[in-house]
């Protein structure tokens, strides 16, 4: 399998137009609806902060998490014996370096727009999108171009937080 | 010992100061660069999986980002500097990363611990920075200190959290037994030759003895008076 650092760089490039966490709150549109309806059999929407705080918080949700945590790991994996761990860890730092101030400054944002300032919310936020943006780079990079990692980063990128599987129910704030 | 009233605005200002003054900086700059680093690779990034749900994982992963994003800053700063980029990455240089990163972290409260005591004692060290007389890294330093005062306030707020159960109380002490008797070291020796020459030129302004007192007396702060457990004696 091979490990393609210039797909990763294009990750990380896009990270600073994305319009990160702005359609957090509102109402799924007809497109949306199509485009996440490949997530999961069935996407429940979160209407608020507070209720995405406790979906996020949910224990039911650790299998899912713990499932995709071991499929980047094995992704990682292929990608450091295609190209050396060294050379991995460089080229996904970048997205970690463009996705610092961005990705929490996004996420402040949108909580400023419903009114709410919460350091440690904007932050939990920050952390899921930076690793999800990782792990869709990490896939795209290894040459698994329809990996739902890069589902699941395309909807952090419309706008939406994607907060948890319980069962066959994803949540989207 | 005499102190030397120097002020460093730039980072090529640093070319006209002494090279003692020079070599002092690096060694700072160096230690902050490798320590951020390693930090961040033995217990933030590991620490993910231990947290009990998405909640905590994600903001466990961003603290990681954070504390890599330290790392990045002082390295930043060292290569303006001239230092060997190998020289600021922990595994790459023979300068050993401090002792705390020996603690073996076995679980999520024992994380929630070190975020509690070892970030406070990272606060301490960049507080003494902020009046620096290389100005680049009194810069650096402020910049840092915000997220340094969250991620300890994210250990004060976790280990409350796990204090309201009887298993997470008894949890939470253990680790602070386990952690706290190292910590002190954190600080560095009594009548140590480098502090004398940070101190001599203003790069730090107390001693490690005086940072260590202060460290005790906040970590008894937290552990006695917020969270109603008992502080061990330092070994
Ligand atoms: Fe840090
Ligand atoms: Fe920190």
């Amino acid at each position: 399998m091979p490990f393609d650092a210039a797909v990763v760089a294009q990750h990380a490039r896009a990270i600073e137009t994305a319009p990160w966490f702005a359609a957090t709150g509102l109402p799924f549109s007809d497109d949306e609806r199509r485009a996440l309806a490949e997530l999961a059999p069935r996407i429940a929407r979160v209407g608020g902060w507070a209720q995405a705080r406790a979906v996020a918080d949910d224990a039911r949700a650790n299998a899912a998490y713990d499932a995709d945590a071991r499929e980047a790991a094995a992704l990682k994996a292929q990608a450091e014996s295609a190209a050396g761990s060294p050379a991995v860890l460089r080229a996904l730092s970048a997205v970690v370096d463009e996705g610092l101030p961005v990705f929490f400054g996004c996420a402040e944002a949108a909580l400023a727009r419903a009114g709410l300032h919460d350091e440690e919310l904007s932050r939990v936020a920050a952390g899921a999108v930076g690793e999800a943006v990782y792990r869709a780079a990490l896939a795209a990079a290894t040459a698994h171009p329809a990996h739902r990692f890069i589902g699941v980063a395309a909807a952090y990128a419309i706008g939406r937080w994607p907060l948890a599987r319980i069962d066959d129910v994803l949540y989207m704030l | 010992m005499e102190t030397v009233s120097i002020e460093v605005k730039t980072v090529a200002e640093l070319a006209n100061a002494p090279a003692e003054y020079r070599e002092a900086a690096s060694k700072i700059v160096r230690s902050h660069a490798i320590n951020e680093l390693y930090g961040a690779q033995v217990f933030d990034e590991p620490a993910v999986a231990f947290a009990p749900t998405p909640y905590w994982k994600w903001l466990t992963c961003r603290v990681a980002m954070e504390e890599y994003g330290h790392h990045q800053r002082f390295f930043r700063l060292g290569q303006k500097m001239g230092i060997a980029p190998e020289t600021m990455i922990p595994g790459k240089t023979d300068k050993r990363p401090l002792s705390i990163f020996e603690f073996t972290m076995r679980s999520w409260p024992e994380f929630c611990v070190i975020k509690l005591l070892a970030d406070m004692a990272e606060i301490i060290q960049v507080e003494d920075l902020m009046e620096c007389t290389f100005r680049p890294l009194r810069d650096e330093a402020a910049k840092t200190m915000p997220e340094e005062k969250f991620h300890a306030g994210f250990g004060l707020r976790s280990c409350t959290e796990l204090c309201r159960t009887e298993d997470g109380r008894r949890d939470v002490q253990a680790a602070i037994d386990a952690l706290f008797p190292g910590m002190p070291a954190f600080f560095g020796q009594p009548r140590s030759k480098n502090n004398a020459l940070y101190r001599k030129w203003g790069l730090k302004q107390h001693t490690n003895e005086a940072m260590r007192a202060d460290y005790l007396e906040r970590a008894r702060v937290l552990v006695e008076d917020k969270l109603g457990l008992k502080l061990p004696a330092p070994a």
